[in-house]
């Protein structure tokens, strides 16, 4: 079964879009941008978006330095758990989150479930890392 | 399931990393088998016992557990 999965090269290119777009993102919530006129606002949340959600995937859908079953089986594993996180954070938040507060949440639901992946992945990744470079190397 | 792979090294005296060069994984995954948090596919299984020209059974042995 062919792997769908980007060069290893595409993995800083997502960094390099992910972070400023999640930043972006929160200064949004802060009304940083509402010295802008309606396009300009309208074009900050679509770059934010758009910047988090490519980001995410080419961080987590790039091959790693070294691609083997392990990675491909950690980053299934990381999916799936990002899945019942992300359900469980919506269940919370519907139940406990009310008014324009929700609406904050649901726009921010929008890119939740890959900055979560990418949070769980690389987690289970330095998680494995960490534990071959404290194993003596013999 | 456990693996002798830690004893087919010392016995070949190779290190972890040129057992993964060998059968093309990242050290890593070598680690992780040998500590059990991993159970490598079937081809992988194959050519770690080839790489140490023993059978897959005396490498990877089925526990009554599994």
């Amino acid at each position: 079964m062919k792997d769908l999965l980007f060069p290893h090269k595409f993995q800083p290119i997502g960094w390099c879009t992910f972070i400023p777009a999640l930043v972006i993102g929160i200064l949004i919530y802060f009304d940083t941008f509402s010295f802008l006129p309606n396009w300009g606002a309208t074009a900050v949340n679509d770059i934010a978006i758009i910047g988090i959600a490519v980001g995410a995937l080419f961080i987590v859908c790039s091959r790693e330095r070294i691609e083997d079953e392990m990675t491909r089986a950690i980053r299934l594993s990381s999916l799936l758990n990002s899945i019942y996180v992300y359900v469980v954070l919506l269940i919370a938040c519907t139940l406990f989150i009310n008014g324009l507060n929700y609406f904050y949440f649901l726009t921010a639901n929008t890119v939740l479930l890959p900055v979560i992946f990418v949070i769980n992945f690389r987690l289970e990744m330095s998680r494995y890392n960490k534990i071959s470079n404290d194993e003596e190397q013999n | 399931m456990k693996n002798r792979i830690k004893v087919e090294r010392a016995e070949m005296d190779i290190t972890q990393q040129q057992l993964a060069d060998a059968v093309g994984v990242s050290r890593q995954t070598i680690v992780a088998i040998e500590n059990n948090r991993f159970l490598p596919s079937t081809p992988l299984a194959l050519k770690i016992s080839r790489y140490f020209s023993k059978p897959v059974e005396s490498i990877f042995i089925l526990e009554d557990t599994d």
